[in-house]
C-alpha cells in the first residue's frame, strides 16, 4: 500500500523520470494525477487517440489505470472495438487475468466513462514483484502491459 | 502494441543527407478533442457562457513525441480552457473557441466567404507580430488556431472546423534535411528548462540563446534556429515552422536560407530552408496569402452525455461485461428482446421486474386489478406512501416506477381482474368477462414469458390454461409465510412429446406438471372461507425477494439452452449456459432449506390437462363462466371427479395381525 503523499511523490519523480526517457508522461492538477496521450494506428488504418492517467485509489491505496481511446471529433471508440482492436482481448482470455479486471466507469475526475483496471489485486502483485525499483515504475510494468503500453528498455525491471 | 518504444520510428521515411534541394513541405494540423473536452463545453455554454458568443480563449498541448500520424495533433481536453500555468512544462498554443448559438449562425461563419475573412484577420495579427518583432520576445504568438463550432446542448451534436493560419512566406522555400550538427539532448535541456518554442543556438559559443539574439545576427549559417515541433514525420517539419521561418526570413530580409532544428523527444531533424533571395522583395504592407483550415467535422456524443442513453449504455455494458468475462457465449439478445407479462403485480410482481430489467428485459407489461393499500409500499418495491394516499392502481403505479428508476424500459399496465373458477358472476358482468377472457389471451398470446404472482391459488387456473395453449414460459411464484414455491409450467401442446429422448433422466419441458397438475381437486374460491390473517399474504418479509429472484434466475437460466423452448428439467451444471434448470424450487426458510423436485404432469390435470386445452379453445369465454359458477365443472371435463371417486371405492383393509406377522 502506498499513502496518498507517497503516491504523490511516486508520481513526480516517474514522470521526471519518463521525461528523461522521452516519454510524454505530464503531472495533472498540482501533482494530484500523471496523464499521457499518443495517437495509435490501429489495423484497420484508423487512427485513435490514446488517453492514459495514473490516478490514487483511496480505498485500495494504490495506484489505479484510467484509459480511453478517441476519434478525433471526440466520439469514444466502442467498446467492442476497444475490446477486439485496440486490447485485443481474446475471446478465451483465461478468467483470472489482470485484463479480467477491466472495467467501465466514470472517470472520478473527468466525469465521463473510462476504462479502468480494479485494484482489487494491486497489492498482492506488487507484493510479489519485491522490486527496488521505483513502485510506480514496478508497477506500470505489470499494468501498463495489459493495455499495451510497453516501458522503455532502459526502465526495464532486472 | 500501440506504444512504440520511444526515439523509433514506426515509418522511417528514408532520405539520404545531402540530398538536393526540393520543395519545403509542413505537415499540416488536425485537430483531436476528447469526451471530456465536450463535456467542458456543455458546462460552460450551460453555466457560464449561456448566450455570450464571443470568442472563448483556448489552449492546446502539443506533444513533442508524435510519431503514429500524418498530422501534427492539436489536442483539446477538459483543461483546455486554462492556460496551462499550472503545468508549465507542457509545449502549448493558444486559440480561440467560437461557439455560435445557432446552427444558421455556424453555417453562416462556415461560408467560403466568412472563412476566408476569419482566415484572413488571424493571419494579420500574425503578420503583424512578425513585421512589429515582438515574436522575438513573445515566440509563443507565431502560432493560433480558432475553432468555429457550434453545440446541440439537446441532441448533443457538435460541428466544427478548426483553422490554424500559417503563412506563405517567403513563396516556394525549398528544404535540405541533414544530420544534426549539434547535441540533440542539450537542446533538449535548454527546451525544458525554459519551455521556450522557440530559441536559437550558436554555432560559435556552441550555447542556446533567447530568439531576441537572432536580430543582430549577421550570418544565417552562425545559428540555429530551434522551434520544438509536434510533427511526427522524420522527414517534414510541422507548420509551426513555417510561421517561423516567415517571420526569420522577413527579419532578415537579405538573407536567403535559415538553418532550422526541429526539435522533438522522437527524434529531431536539421532543416536548410532555402528562398530565392529578394525574390519576394516584401511589400511592407501586404499580408501574404495563408492557409490552414481543417475540414468539417461532426461528432454526435448523444451516447455519452444524453442521460437516458447514457443509462441504456451503462445498463447494456454492465451486461456485456458478464458476457466478456464471464460467459463469451451468453445470449444478452434473449433478455432484451423478450416481452414479459406479469400477473399481479404485489410484492413478488414488483420485485420480478426489478429483476428482469436488470437481466435487459426492456418490455414488461403488469396485470392487476387492486390499488395500492398503506400496507403495500414497504413490501412492494415499486411503490410509496403518495400511491397508497392516492389509492392508484398496483399496475399503474408499478409501469410508472419503472420508467422513473429506468427511462428507456417498455412498461405496460392493465387493470383487469383474472376470470377465477368459483368466483360466480351474475349473468349482466357476462359482457365484462368475455372482454376480460378475450383481453387476458391477447396479452398472453402477445408475450413470450408469463409470470405467475397472483395472490390467489384459483387466479393462476385460467393463466395457465391459455400459457399452455399458447405455448409460453409460464413460470408460477407463490409464497406462504415463510416458504415459497417456484414451478416452471411444462410448455403445452405436446404432440413432440414422444420424440423425447427417453433415455434421459431429465424431464423434457413439454412433460413437466404445472401448478395445478399434483392437485386432484379443482380450485375454488379460497378466500370466501377463511380468516383474514389467511387471506391476505402474510409472509416473512425477505421471503417474497427471495422467491422472486430465484424465479428471475430460473428463467434467466431458461433462457440461456440452445432451445430455451426444449430445456428440460436438469441438475446438471451443464445443461444451459448458466448452469442447471430445475422444474421446481421449493423453499423452506425455517430450515433455510431448499429442495428441487422435477414432477412429470398429470395428463387430467385440471389447467395444462389436454381435455381442458380443447375445451377452452371450443368453447372459450363460456367454458370460464361456466367453470367460475361450478369449479366442479373441471373435475367432469378432466374425469378427475371419476378419479376421485374411484379412490374412494378402493377399499384397503388394514391387517394388523399380518403386518406384526411380517417382522
Amino acid at each position: 500500500m502506498l499513502s496518498e503523499e507517497k503516491f504523490r511523490e511516486e508520481l513526480q519523480k516517474f514522470v521526471e523520470k519518463m521525461s528523461e526517457n522521452k516519454w510524454n508522461w505530464q503531472l495533472k492538477e498540482n501533482g494530484k494525477y500523471a496523464r499521457e496521450t499518443h495517437l495509435e494506428t490501429l489495423a484497420s488504418g484508423k487512427i485513435v487517440s490514446a488517453d492514459i492517467h495514473i490516478l490514487y485509489n483511496f480505498t485500495y491505496q494504490v495506484p489505479t489505470l484510467w484509459f480511453n481511446f478517441f476519434e478525433n471529433n471526440g466520439t469514444p471508440i466502442p467498446f467492442d472495438e476497444v475490446v477486439r482492436d485496440i486490447l485485443k482481448i481474446p475471446e478465451s482470455e483465461e478468467s483470472d487475468s489482470i485484463r479480467q479486471r477491466i472495467s467501465h466507469y466514470e472517470h472520478p475526475i473527468l466525469g465521463v466513462l473510462y476504462y479502468n483496471i480494479h485494484p482489487c489485486n494491486t497489492e498482492k502483485i506488487m507484493k510479489e514483484l519485491k522490486t527496488d525499483d521505483s513502485y510506480l515504475i514496478s508497477w506500470l510494468s505489470v499494468y501498463g502491459q495489459q493495455v499495451g503500453l510497453r516501458l522503455p528498455d532502459s526502465l526495464k525491471l532486472h | 502494441m500501440f506504444y512504440n518504444p520511444p526515439c523509433t520510428h514506426s515509418f522511417f521515411v528514408s532520405f539520404s543527407i545531402g540530398e538536393p534541394l526540393r520543395m519545403a513541405t509542413f505537415v499540416p494540423f488536425k485537430t483531436y478533442l476528447d469526451t471530456p473536452f465536450w463535456r467542458e463545453v456543455n458546462k460552460r455554454k450551460r453555466d457560464e457562457w449561456k448566450l455570450d458568443d464571443t470568442p472563448k480563449p483556448i489552449f492546446s498541448q502539443l506533444s513533442l513525441c508524435e510519431r503514429n500520424s500524418d498530422h501534427c495533433r492539436l489536442s483539446l481536453s477538459h483543461d483546455s480552457f486554462k492556460p496551462s500555468n499550472g503545468n508549465p512544462n507542457e509545449l502549448s498554443i493558444s486559440g480561440n473557441l467560437m461557439l455560435y448559438n445557432t446552427r444558421e449562425k455556424f453555417k453562416e461563419a462556415a461560408t467560403a466567404k466568412s472563412l476566408e475573412e476569419l482566415m484572413k484577420t488571424e493571419a494579420t495579427k500574425i503578420w503583424d507580430v512578425i513585421t512589429t518583432k515582438t515574436w522575438l520576445q513573445n515566440p509563443h504568438l507565431l502560432s493560433s488556431f480558432t475553432i468555429i463550432a457550434f453545440a446541440d446542448l439537446k441532441k448533443f451534436h457538435y460541428i466544427y472546423k478548426t483553422c490554424i493560419p500559417s503563412l506563405k512566406y517567403p513563396k516556394n522555400p525549398e528544404q535540405e534535411i541533414s544530420s544534426l550538427s549539434t547535441d540533440e539532448s542539450s537542446l533538449l535541456t535548454y527546451y525544458k528548462q525554459t519551455f521556450a518554442p522557440v530559441f536559437l543556438f550558436s554555432k560559435s559559443s556552441q550555447k542556446a540563446l533567447e530568439i531576441a539574439h537572432l536580430e543582430r545576427q549577421v550570418n544565417p549559417d552562425d545559428v540555429l534556429i530551434v522551434v520544438a515541433d509536434p510533427s511526427p514525420n522524420p522527414s517534414s517539419a510541422g507548420r509551426l515552422v513555417k510561421n517561423v521561418v516567415a517571420a526569420v526570413a522577413y527579419l532578415h530580409p537579405t538573407w536567403n536560407h535559415c538553418n532550422v532544428i526541429s526539435l522533438r523527444s522522437s527524434g529531431s531533424i536539421e532543416i536548410k530552408y532555402s528562398w530565392p533571395a529578394n525574390a519576394d522583395a516584401v511589400v511592407q504592407n501586404l499580408v501574404p496569402q495563408c492557409s490552414g483550415w481543417e475540414q468539417h467535422y461532426s461528432a454526435d456524443l448523444s451516447k455519452q452525455f444524453d442521460p437516458k442513453i447514457m443509462m441504456e449504455e451503462a445498463v447494456n455494458l454492465n451486461l456485456s461485461l458478464i458476457k466478456w468475462r464471464l460467459n463469451p457465449d451468453l445470449k444478452l439478445e434473449r433478455y432484451s428482446t423478450l416481452k414479459v407479462l406479469i400477473l399481479g403485480a404485489g410484492t413478488i410482481g414488483c420485485n420480478l421486474a426489478r429483476g428482469i430489467m436488470a437481466w435487459g428485459v426492456r418490455h414488461i407489461s403488469f396485470v392487476d386489478n387492486s390499488f395500492v393499500s398503506y400496507s403495500n409500499p414497504v413490501r412492494q418495491s415499486l411503490s410509496k406512501f403518495e400511491d397508497a394516499l392516492n389509492g392508484r392502481g398496483k399496475a399503474e403505479t408499478a409501469v410508472d416506477a419503472l420508467k422513473e428508476i429506468f427511462p428507456s424500459v417498455q412498461a405496460f399496465g392493465y387493470q383487469l381482474t383474472v376470470p377465477m373458477p368459483g368466483h360466480t358472476i351474475d349473468e349482466k358482468d357476462e359482457e365484462q368477462l368475455e372482454k376480460d377472457v378475450r383481453q387476458l389471451e391477447e396479452l398472453i398470446k402477445n408475450h413470450d414469458v408469463v409470470f405467475l404472482a397472483l395472490d390467489s391459488r384459483e387466479a393462476r387456473w385460467l393463466p395457465t390454461v391459455m400459457a399452455s395453449i399458447h405455448r409460453k414460459i409460464a413460470i408460477s411464484v407463490a409464497i406462504g409465510f415463510d416458504t415459497y414455491v417456484i414451478i416452471r409450467h411444462g410448455i403445452g401442446l405436446r404432440k413432440d412429446s414422444s420424440s423425447e429422448d427417453v433415455n434421459s433422466e431429465a424431464v423434457p419441458y413439454s412433460q413437466l406438471s404445472c401448478y395445478f397438475c399434483s392437485d386432484v381437486t379443482a380450485p375454488g374460491n379460497s378466500t370466501s372461507d377463511r380468516t383474514l390473517d389467511q387471506q391476505c399474504t402474510v409472509s416473512r418479509s425477505g421471503l417474497s425477494m427471495i422467491a422472486s429472484g430465484f424465479a428471475v434466475e430460473l428463467l434467466a437460466s431458461v433462457l440461456q439452452h440452445p432451445d430455451p423452448l426444449a430445456a428440460p428439467a436438469s441438475l446438471d451444471d451443464n445443461t444451459t449456459l448458466l448452469g442447471a434448470v430445475p422444474h421446481q424450487i421449493r423453499g423452506f426458510l425455517h430450515r433455510f432449506q431448499q429442495i428441487h423436485p422435477s414432477v412429470k404432469r398429470f395428463e387430467k390435470c385440471v389447467a395444462c390437462g389436454d381435455l381442458i386445452a380443447d375445451r377452452f379453445q371450443k368453447n372459450g369465454w363460456k367454458f370460464v363462466r361456466d367453470v367460475m359458477n361450478s369449479p366442479k365443472h373441471l373435475e367432469e371435463v378432466t374425469g378427475l371427479d371419476e378419479l376421485q371417486e374411484s379412490v374412494e371405492a378402493i377399499d384397503i383393509d388394514f391387517d394388523d395381525d399380518e403386518s406384526v406377522a411380517s417382522v
